[in-house]
C-alpha cells in the first residue's frame, strides 16, 4: 500500500477506499459523535466534536483517536 | 485547632478540602484503585491521554470515576513542546476540563523535566486558556518562572518519579515554598506517609503521588495512611514547631527533685 490510498490511524496503516469524513471514519469503528472521553487530532491538530462531520479525511492524513486512561 | 475542614486550599479558584492528589495508575485492578481513591480522601485524581484501543474490549476508566472526583489529565511522556500542547487539547476536549498537570520530560531514563521547553509551553497553554500545574524541579527560580508565565500552581519533584526516595533536598523544597507566590504541591519521588508528611511541613501546599499508593502490597490501607501522613504533616506545619537544640534540655521540672 502506498499514501496514495492508505491513512494511519493510532500509528497503524490502513486503507481508505474513497475519501470520508472524520464522523463516518469514526462511526466505522464504533466511536460515535456522543462518546464520551474521546478526542481526535487530524494531522497533529485537535479536530473538534462539533466539526467532526465536516471535517474531510483523505489519503496520507494521519489520525490519533485517544482517551483518558490511568495516569500519575 | 485547625483541622483540614477550616483550611481549604485553592488553586485556580477552585477550593479542596484534602490536600492530597492521587494518580489512578498501576493498581492491581480497578476495584483497589477505586477503593484506594475513596480511602486516600483525595478530590483530584490524575489521568493520561492515551490512544484509544479500537478493538472495543478495553474496560473504560473514565466511566467509573467521572463525578466522583476532579480529574487532572497529564501530558506524561511528551518530550516536545508540540506532543505536549496537542495533547493538552485532546485532553481539554476529552474530559471537558481546562486543567493541565504539564509534563515535558527531557530524558528517558530519568523522567526529569525540561525547564526550557517547559517555563514555554506553561506560557503558551496559559495564554490559550489553560490553568497549568507543571511538574518542575527543585529549583526556586524554575519555580519563580513558572509562576511568572502563569502556572496555577508549581509542582516540584521531591525525587525522581516512580523511585520513591522521598525527599532529596528538603531545603530547597521549603526554600520553594517560602517563595512560591502560588502553591507548592510535591510531586513525585514520595515513597511512604512520613514523605508526605514531611512535604507538609516543609510548607508544601498539597503532595500529589500514585506509585507509593499503586505499588504498596495493600494499596488502600496505604492510601489511607497517606490522608494521615498529609493530615498531620500540614497540622504539624500550622502548629509551627519546636526549636531544635544541640542540648538536652529536661522537660520535668527541675525545681522539688528528692535527695540533695
Amino acid at each position: 500500500m502506498t499514501t496514495e490510498n492508505t491513512i494511519r490511524v493510532n500509528g497503524e496503516t490502513e486503507a481508505l477506499a474513497e475519501a470520508t469524513t472524520l464522523s463516518v471514519l469514526l462511526a466505522d469503528k464504533g466511536v460515535d459523535a456522543g462518546a464520551k472521553g474521546v478526542a481526535v487530532a487530524l494531522n497533529g491538530r485537535l479536530v473538534q466534536r462539533a466539526t467532526w462531520a465536516e471535517t474531510p479525511v483523505a489519503a496520507g492524513d494521519v489520525l490519533e483517536i485517544v482517551q483518558a486512561k490511568q495516569g500519575g | 485547632m485547625t483541622n483540614n475542614m477550616s483550611d481549604p486550599l485553592v488553586i485556580a479558584g477552585r477550593s479542596f478540602q484534602s490536600r492530597l492528589f492521587l494518580g489512578t495508575a498501576g493498581y492491581p485492578n480497578q476495584k483497589v484503585m477505586l477503593d484506594a481513591l475513596k480511602a486516600s480522601g483525595s478530590e483530584m485524581a490524575t489521568m493520561s491521554i492515551r490512544r484509544m484501543d479500537l478493538s472495543g474490549t478495553e474496560e473504560g476508566l473514565l466511566d467509573v470515576i467521572r463525578g466522583k472526583v476532579h480529574l487532572l489529565p497529564n501530558t506524561a511522556g511528551c518530550h516536545t513542546a508540540h506532543d505536549a500542547r496537542l495533547t493538552a487539547d485532546l485532553a481539554r476536549e476529552a474530559l471537558e476540563t481546562n486543567w493541565i498537570k504539564l509534563e515535558l520530560i527531557g530524558d528517558r531514563e530519568l523522567l526529569y523535566p525540561d525547564i526550557v521547553e517547559l517555563v514555554r509551553t506553561t506560557e503558551e497553554l496559559v495564554n490559550d486558556g489553560f490553568v497549568v500545574l507543571p511538574y518542575c524541579n527543585d529549583d526556586p527560580i524554575a519555580c519563580r518562572r513558572l509562576a511568572d508565565v502563569g502556572a496555577a500552581a508549581v509542582m516540584p519533584l521531591g525525587s525522581l518519579i516512580g523511585s520513591g526516595q522521598g525527599i532529596a533536598n528538603p531545603r530547597m523544597i521549603e526554600l520553594i515554598c517560602e517563595r512560591s507566590p502560588v502553591p507548592v504541591v510535591l510531586d513525585a519521588g514520595i515513597g511512604t506517609a512520613s514523605d508526605a508528611a514531611q512535604a507538609m511541613e516543609l510548607g508544601c501546599s498539597a503532595v500529589l503521588l500514585n506509585t507509593a499508593v499503586s505499588k504498596a502490597l495493600d494499596p488502600v490501607r496505604m492510601a489511607s495512611a497517606m490522608r494521615l501522613g498529609v493530615e498531620a504533616g500540614r497540622g504539624a506545619r500550622l502548629a509551627g514547631r519546636m526549636p531544635k537544640r544541640d542540648f538536652a534540655e529536661p522537660s520535668s521540672p527541675q525545681l522539688g527533685l528528692i535527695g540533695g
